[in-house]
């Protein structure tokens, strides 16, 4: 805030002016002051006001709006998207005004949440964290206050790697290599075939013996991995066309398949 | 034989960053506790060592560094090229407020500042190590949560959050009278016109 004290002075037929006008005083270049030196709405409303040793409380809010919406049209032709939030202000300045100015509805007041308590209270909180953060900013801080003191290490001498090989060490390698290639053979895979019908006819031929069938029951001694899920397989296509129900005892018991009700009976 | 301090003091030089305790007995691998009561001794030993020296040991957040004493910072601050970092005033307040009122939104911080966060100033705290996310509040967008890290209070030489300056009381609501205030407005107001 200092910096706006520190501006040139203005000059009128040849005097200084080293007072402020009583009335509203706009330096030049108002708006890149505004950006540059205030670090928001709110900070450049607290100063409007604090300029005049106004505490917050007693703040005549048609005045500030009128100086604080002064300055903003001073950004007619400057860059509107940097002060978008300046803009924002003044709305809501101009509102709360408006509700002042106007004759109030006796009814609507009981409703109503006062504009101008709310605006005290967003400078109040505002004002807390500005004056908090410039004691932050005098913590000692490292790399501006604070530099950290270490000793440069001395340089280490890394012992050097041997060389460990002798030549058995080479034949031993050509022995190991030679021992891979026998155990390289080629294996002959066959192909099983299983088809989903024979296990149908199975797992029906079973059943006119027996209520229920478990599924480890229908697998052949030796039969491999593939026959099970056609085993499986089998017994879900039977269940999709309603020649057998699946069924279940208890959570991750035993599944067990047995005839249709409509079958049996 | 080596003597402790000086072990302890050899690393505490070496580490360019600040060391826990428990790094100091992990490093000398130190499990019992009569082991680690020399240790912290040691520490203090060292400590008064170097007083009255330009060097000094302190204690911070993320245990203990040596540090050139601040009244010699101005001579080292001549020896940087790069000037140290200005913070400015929206990113000293957006970085005062993620430490009072931590965990924040960027909305919560809008709303107390009354101006929009700049990306630059959440990308400079992140930067730097200060602030970083932690989790996402559950509303409508989730919008990130800030808070602020160890680091942030080693640089700016604090222990805890606790020794952050105190953060001044908000006046009590009940004292303002609002109906009184808008009252003298419209008056002052209408006395203008007159």
């Amino acid at each position: 805030m200092n910096s706006v004290k520190e501006i040139n002075l203005p000059k009128v037929k040849g005097s200084e002016i080293n007072e402020l006008p009583e009335s509203l005083y706009i330096p030049p270049k108002a708006l890149l002051l505004l950006l540059d030196v205030f670090s928001g709405p709110m900070d450049f409303l607290l100063y409007l006001i604090q300029r005049k040793n106004l505490d917050i409380l007693e703040v005549n809010l048609v005045d500030i709006t009128d100086q604080y919406i002064s300055y903003i049209s001073l950004m007619d032709t400057m860059e509107y998207e940097l002060a978008g939030d300046y803009l924002s202000m003044a709305a809501y300045l101009a509102e709360i005004k408006s509700r002042i100015l106007l004759p109030r509805d006796q009814e609507d007041d009981e409703v109503d949440s006062d504009p101008k308590a709310e605006l005290i209270r967003r400078l109040q909180e505002y004002q807390r964290f500005k004056a908090v953060s410039l004691e932050i900013d005098e913590l000692p801080r490292v790399d501006r206050d604070i530099f950290g003191a270490s000793a440069k290490l001395p340089e280490f001498e890394l012992p050097k790697p041997k060389n460990f090989y002798d030549k058995n060490d080479l034949s031993f390698a050509l022995r190991s290599i030679l021992e891979q290639l026998n155990n390289m053979q080629s294996h002959k895979v066959t192909l099983e075939n299983i088809s989903v019908e024979s296990k149908m006819k199975l797992l029906l031929k079973s059943l006119k013996t027996r209520d229920f069938i478990s599924l480890p029951e229908l697998v052949l001694k030796g039969e491999s991995k593939l026959a099970i899920s056609v085993i499986l397989v089998a017994a879900l296509e039977l269940n999709r066309k309603g020649y057998i129900e699946v069924v279940q005892a208890e959570q991750f018991g035993e599944i067990y398949f047995k005839n249709t009700e409509e079958i049996l009976h | 034989m080596k003597n402790l301090k000086d072990r302890v003091e050899a690393i505490l030089f070496s580490a360019n960053r600040p060391l826990s305790l428990d790094n100091i007995f992990d490093l000398f691998e130190v499990e019992d506790e009569e082991k680690k009561s020399k240790i912290i001794s040691a520490l203090y030993q060292i400590k008064r060592d170097y007083e009255g020296k330009a060097v000094e040991l302190v204690e911070v957040a993320s245990g203990y560094r040596f540090q050139i004493k601040q009244n010699f910072s101005e001579d080292v601050a001549k020896l940087w090229e790069v000037k140290p970092l200005k913070l400015s005033r929206a990113t000293l307040e957006t970085i005062s407020i993620i430490a009072y009122m931590q965990p924040v939104t960027r909305g919560d911080i809008e709303e107390i500042r009354g101006v929009s966060v700049a990306t630059s100033v959440v990308k400079l705290l992140i930067d730097q190590g200060w602030a970083k996310i932690k989790g996402y509040r559950d509303v409508p967008g989730r919008p990130a949560l800030f808070i602020t890290t160890q680091k942030f209070l080693d640089d700016f030489s604090l222990k805890s959050l606790n020794e952050l300056p105190e953060l001044p009381n908000l006046p009590d609501i009940l004292s303002i009278d609002p109906e009184l205030s808008l009252q003298n407005d419209v008056d002052a107001e209408r006395s203008k016109n007159i």
